[in-house]
C-alpha cells in the first residue's frame, strides 16, 4: 500500500499509553501569545478523558496539535509510544463543523468513506470491506435515508452525526473529538451519546472537548480542565480523586 | 442540414479546429470544476495573462509559442505557491502584482515588435488556424490533466472541503495544491490555442459555473462541464465559420449564453412548487 505519509504504519509500543503529551506549548502562526503554555497528560489505552474549559482555553489547540494540525513549539507528543504524525490510521479527529466546506457537492456516503482512505493510500479504490463499514456507521448514526443527500442540505445535528460517522468509519484506537455534543438538537445527542457510551465498550480511547460538565463523572475517567491554554485545578465541586490538572 | 456538415466535410482545418475544442473544452472543463468549487478564478485569469512573456520569449527566439506559454505558465503556479506560503503578502494581492506585472511585461516587449499582427492569435485565439503539432499537444496535455484528476480524485476532493482532515490522515495539502497549480498551468497554456490569453479564465470558469448550477454531484459536474464546453466550442466554430467574427470570443460567448440557459433553468426549476 503506498500511504498518505510516505512511511509503514507502525505497530503500537508494548505498555505504551494511547496518549503521552509532556511539556507542550504552542503559538499560533503570527501571534504572540500562546495557544498551549506547558501541557502534561498520560492517557491509558481505552480510557475516557474531557478537556474542559471555556471558549478559547486551548482545549481545540491541543486536539489539533496531538492531530498534527497544529505545531508545537515546545514539548513532546507521543502516540501508543510513536512520535505524533507517523501513525496516522491510529488518530482519529472529529473537527468542529465550521471547518468543512458544506457546499461542495459530496454526499453523505461520500464523506463518510473519506474515514477510510488512510488504510487505501495513493490509487487504491475502495473494498467491499470499506463499503461494509460505511454502511454500518451510517446506520448507526441513523443516516440511511440520507446516504445520498449532498453534505450541505443536511442540518446541522445531521452534519454532525455525518462527520462523527466518518470519525467511527476509520476505526482508529484514539479518539479525538472537538465539541461533537455542540449546538445540536436533542434527538442528535441522545444518539451520539449513546455512540460514545458504545465506544467504552470497544476499548477505544477517547479524549474529548467539552463544555458539558453536568456528566462529566458518569462519561469519563479524567477530566482535564484548562483556562487560557494551561492545565487549572478543577473546580471545588468537581470530584478531585478523577480530575487531573 | 448540408450547413451542419459542409465546412467539416470540405475543409479540413475545421476538423482539426474541432479536434482542438474538443481537448481543450474537456480539459479546461473539468479542471475548472475545482476551480470554480475552490474559488480559485482569480488564479485561473492570472495565469492566463502572465504567460505572455513567455510566449513573446518564444517568439524572439522562433520557437513553439507552446513551451513559452507552459514554461511562464510553470513559473508563475509555483511562484503564487511560493509567495502565498509565505504568507506576508495575502494570496489575492501576491496574484495581483504578479499578474499585471507579469502582463506589462509582455506587452512591453510586444510593443517592440514591429508587427502586432503576429500576437493577435495568442491573445485573442486561433482555433481555426491550430497545426497538426499543436493539436498533438493539446491531446497529451488533455491525457495529462484528465489522467492526474482521475488517478488523484478522492485526495483532490477531500482537501477541497476538508483539509485538516486531509492532513490528520497523512496527506500533504501543500503538495496537492501545487500539483492543482501545475496542471492548471498546463490547462491555461491549452485554453490560449483556443480562445486566447485574453480569454481563457472565460473557458476555465464559464462551464464549470454553469454546470455546478445543475448538479451536487462532482463527476456528473465535470461530465456537463466539459459537455458544455463542447458544445460551446462548437457553436463558437459554427459562428465565426459563417460570420466574419472572432473564433476565440463568439467559443466564450457561447459558453456565457450556455450559463444563461442553465442559470435560467436552475431558476425556474426553484420556483416550482415540491422541488
Amino acid at each position: 500500500m503506498l500511504t498518505y505519509s510516505g512511511c509503514h504504519h507502525p505497530p503500537p509500543v508494548r505498555d505504551a499509553p494511547a496518549l503521552e503529551v509532556s511539556g507542550l506549548s504552542t503559538t499560533y502562526e503570527g501571534s504572540r501569545v500562546s495557544a498551549l503554555e506547558n501541557v502534561n497528560l498520560k492517557v491509558r489505552p481505552g480510557e475516557r478523558i474531557a478537556l474542559v474549559g471555556a471558549n478559547g482555553a486551548g482545549k481545540s489547540s491541543l486536539l489539533k496539535v496531538v492531530a498534527n494540525l497544529l505545531p508545537r513549539t515546545r514539548g513532546t507528543v507521543r502516540i501508543f509510544g510513536h512520535p505524533c504524525g507517523t501513525c496516522h490510521h491510529r488518530v482519529s479527529f472529529l473537527p468542529q463543523r465550521s471547518e468543512l466546506d458544506w457546499r461542495f457537492p459530496v454526499d453523505v456516503e461520500r464523506l463518510v468513506l473519506a474515514g477510510r482512505y488512510v488504510h487505501m493510500g495513493w490509487l487504491r479504490p475502495p473494498s467491499e470491506t470499506d463499503r461494509k463499514l460505511v454502511q454500518e456507521k451510517i446506520a448507526l448514526l441513523q443516516l440511511d435515508h440520507l446516504r445520498g443527500r449532498q453534505i450541505g442540505q443536511l442540518s446541522g445535528g445531521q452534519q454532525q452525526r455525518a462527520i462523527l460517522a466518518r470519525t467511527l468509519v476509520q476505526e482508529a484506537e484514539l479518539l479525538l473529538l472537538d465539541e461533537p455534543l455542540n449546538a445540536v438538537d436533542a434527538r442528535t445527542r441522545k444518539i451520539i451519546t449513546d455512540v460514545l457510551d458504545h465506544l467504552k465498550d470497544q476499548g477505544k480511547t477517547v479524549v474529548m472537548a467539552t463544555h458539558d460538565i453536568g456528566r462529566l463523572d458518569s462519561d469519563f475517567d479524567q477530566a482535564v480542565f484548562m483556562q487560557d491554554g494551561k492545565q487549572v485545578p478543577p473546580p471545588p465541586d468537581q470530584t478531585p480523586a478523577k480530575h487531573t490538572s | 442540414m448540408s450547413w451542419l456538415w459542409d465546412p467539416f466535410l470540405d475543409y479540413p482545418f475545421m476538423r482539426m479546429a474541432f479536434l482542438a475544442v474538443f481537448f481543450v473544452g474537456v480539459t479546461c472543463a473539468t479542471l475548472g470544476v475545482y476551480v470554480v468549487l475552490r474559488r480559485m478564478a482569480f488564479i485561473g485569469d492570472a495565469l492566463a495573462h502572465t504567460v505572455l512573456p513567455g510566449i513573446v520569449i518564444a517568439y524572439f527566439y522562433g520557437w513553439n509559442l507552446f513551451w513559452g506559454a507552459l514554461v511562464a505558465g510553470l513559473i508563475t503556479a509555483l511562484g503564487i505557491g511560493w509567495l502565498s506560503r509565505r504568507q506576508e503578502l495575502r494570496e489575492d494581492t501576491a496574484i495581483g502584482v504578479l499578474f499585471t506585472g507579469m502582463f506589462a511585461l509582455g506587452i512591453l516587449m510586444i510593443s517592440t515588435v514591429r508587427s502586432f499582427r503576429d500576437f493577435q492569435g495568442i491573445l485573442f485565439g486561433n482555433v481555426l488556424g491550430i497545426t497538426p503539432a499543436n493539436l498533438i499537444l493539446l491531446a497529451i496535455v488533455a491525457v495529462l490533466v484528465l489522467g492526474t484528476i482521475l488517478l488523484l480524485f478522492k485526495e483532490m476532493e477531500l482537501v477541497s472541503y476538508d483539509p485538516n482532515f486531509a492532513e490528520v490522515i497523512g496527506l500533504n495539502t501543500e503538495t496537492l495544491r501545487y500539483v492543482l497549480m501545475i496542471l492548471l498551468a498546463f490547462t491555461v497554456v491549452s485554453g490560449i490555442q483556443a480562445v486566447g490569453v485574453v480569454l481563457t479564465s472565460a473557458l476555465l470558469i464559464t462551464p464549470a459555473a454553469a454546470a455546478s448550477l445543475l448538479t451536487d454531484r462532482l463527476p456528473v459536474m465535470m461530465l456537463i462541464s466539459s459537455l458544455f464546453a463542447i458544445l460551446g466550442g462548437i457553436i463558437g466554430l459554427y459562428t465565426s465559420y459563417y460570420f466574419p467574427v472572432s473564433s476565440g470570443a463568439a467559443i466564450v460567448l457561447a459558453c456565457t449564453v450556455i450559463f444563461g440557459f442553465a442559470y435560467t433553468f436552475r431558476t425556474l426549476r426553484r420556483k416550482q412548487p415540491n422541488q
